[in-house]
């Protein structure tokens, strides 16, 4: 449907050929510009957007396979038809192995030219709809998962969103109690958004996927980040949260967004599972092959019994202590989803009542087995 | 420069999030146009040509809404006109990189629900 009226651009030295062509083809309903040389054409293409592009293999200046060659790089999802001299077959050939997808000899009549354009133009519309479809599902519906992550997410979004007009008053005046209760549905509505969140990255995670993605990480630095974004949660506890990174720690081989997940929900949890005006220690340093980081506190501790079970998934240690404390029990499962990813491992150490520490060791250089 | 009466096309086929979008909108005193699908979105877009483009992601297919983006980036006369995606995508996980702004050709792209201020924020921006 959105191809009805395509964009057209034609790249030929000979007026009269653009002219024709920009006259046949605006009658069939489409845009059409023309440029009169490859690199007046590279500079149309760029701000006209074409769904398809007419190029004239011999021309003054720049050939016209050096201008297939640049437009194929640029976007291969745009149609390139080729306009050939007398019928050589061989350098038409030669051009759709450089990605021109037909060609057309000259001299050629409107039926042929309106015939190859609106080949050319399906071609584009199933490049399109691949496409589309490649942004729209690979994230989405790769898994069943995601897409009812998408159908569960939705309606609480929704809800939220309403629940945040009515704070605002943009529906009226509201009573201060019901404020607060919408307050709280509010909260709790964002909570079962996060469970969602967590959970179903946890469900679709793919190790081999994301060490495609790997990149140099600077440990020190992703720990300074989350400490900052934690502050004001430590702040409320009085919580002292300090650094202590050894100097020139090489890089490490790791997706920043995991590493992120994983600072974030040790050093959070040192700071949920602390007492006011406790510390939490973040310690950087790098043995043997590995680069090392520590999360120690001097919170409430965990029992030594309970300590196997901490990395389960929805496992929180339960007792009074803990309870008033949301959250999920995801968050440590989590963590040791992504070291692993990395080729790394953590471990624990824990005294009941007077503190815990978390360590990770993640491998300078990673090798990860394909298919494994 | 005075932003109130500035026209903003909404295009989401859920009617609550319509809703509730358009009513932040015009407590800031936009003028709000809303379009329940893609298709209604362009025909819309033409024929009041609004100066802000809010556009769900996921409507009835995976990627209509990317697909009104491109029709728009097609059209001169709507090429440049700001535009914000807004999705329910959890736009973080699973943790492999989703495409960013750039990519979708729009000035944001924010995950639902969109706190008022927020959104308010980005509207601000994107028609300055
Ligand atoms: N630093 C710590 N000190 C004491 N107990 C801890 C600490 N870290 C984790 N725990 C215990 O381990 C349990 C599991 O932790 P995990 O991070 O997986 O879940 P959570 O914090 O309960 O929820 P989420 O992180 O998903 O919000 C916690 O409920 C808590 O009882
Ligand atoms: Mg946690």
């Amino acid at each position: 449907m959105l191809l009805e009226k395509a964009n057209l651009l034609v790249i030929d030295d000979e007026e009269i050929v653009r002219n024709s062509c920009t006259k046949i083809l605006t009658e069939e309903g489409h845009v059409v510009r023309g440029a009169e040389n490859g690199d007046q054409g590279l500079n149309v293409f760029k701000e006209f957007h074409p769904d398809l592009v007419l190029i004239d293999l011999k021309m003054p200046g720049k050939s016209g396979m050096e201008v297939l060659e640049e437009l194929e790089s640029a976007d291969p999802d745009v149609v390139k038809i080729v306009i050939t001299g007398y019928a050589t077959v061989s350098s038409a050939l030669d051009a759709m192995k450089r990605g021109a997808y037909d060609f057309i000899p000259k001299p050629f009549s409107p039926d042929e030219l309106v015939l190859v354009v609106t080949r050319g133009l399906e071609k584009r519309r199933l490049l399109m709809e691949k496409k589309a479809l490649l942004i729209g599902q690979e994230k989405i519906r790769r898994n069943m998962v995601s897409l009812v992550s998408h159908e569960l997410r939705a309606p609480i979004a929704a809800t939220v969103q309403y629940l945040e007009v009515i704070l605002e008053g943009v529906a009226g005046e509201v009573s201060s109690e019901a404020e607060e209760l919408i307050h709280r549905c509010d909260e709790r509505l964002r909570e079962m958004l996060e469970l969602i969140n967590k959970w179903i990255n946890l469900a679709v995670f793919d190790p081999i996927k994301l060490a495609e993605h790997f990149e140099d990480v600077n440990l020190s630095e992703m720990a300074l980040k989350s400490m900052e974004l934690l502050k004001s949660s430590a702040d409320k506890k009085k919580v002292r949260l300090s650094l202590e990174a050894q100097k020139n720690v090489p890089v490490i081989a790791g997706s920043k967004i995991c590493l992120e997940e994983v600072f974030n929900n040790l050093i959070g949890n040192a700071i949920k599972y602390n007492r006011k005006k406790g510390r939490v220690a973040v310690k950087i340093y790098e043995q043997g092959n590995d680069v090392c980081f520590e999360v120690n506190d001097n919170g409430i501790g965990i029992e030594k019994e309970n300590l196997p079970r901490i990395f389960d998934e929805f496992y929180r240690v339960d007792g009074r202590r803990t309870s008033p404390i949301q959250g999920s029990g995801l968050g440590l499962a989590i963590v040791k989803t992504m070291v692993d990813a990395h080729g790394g491992a953590i471990s624990v150490d824990s005294r009941f009542g007077d503190g815990t520490s978390f360590k990770i060791r993640l491998p300078k250089v990673i090798h990860l087995e394909k298919g494994s | 420069m005075n932003l109130k009466g500035k026209r903003i096309l909404i295009i989401d086929d859920d009617p609550d999030f319509v809703r509730s979008t358009g009513m932040i909108l015009k407590s800031a005193g936009y003028e709000v146009l809303e379009a329940f699908s893609g298709k209604e979105g362009l025909e819309k877009s033409k024929a009041e040509n609004p100066d802000l483009y809010i556009i769900d992601l996921m409507m009835e297919t995976y990627s209509e809404g990317s697909l009104v983006v491109d029709a728009l980036v097609k059209d001169e006369n709507t090429r440049d006109k700001p535009r914000i995606m807004i999705t329910s995508v959890d736009l973080k996980g699973p943790w492999d990189s989703y495409p960013g702004d750039e990519w979708l050709a729009c000035d944001f792209l924010l995950q639902k629900p969109v706190p008022p201020a927020e959104l308010l924020k980005c509207v601000e921006k994107a028609i300055a």
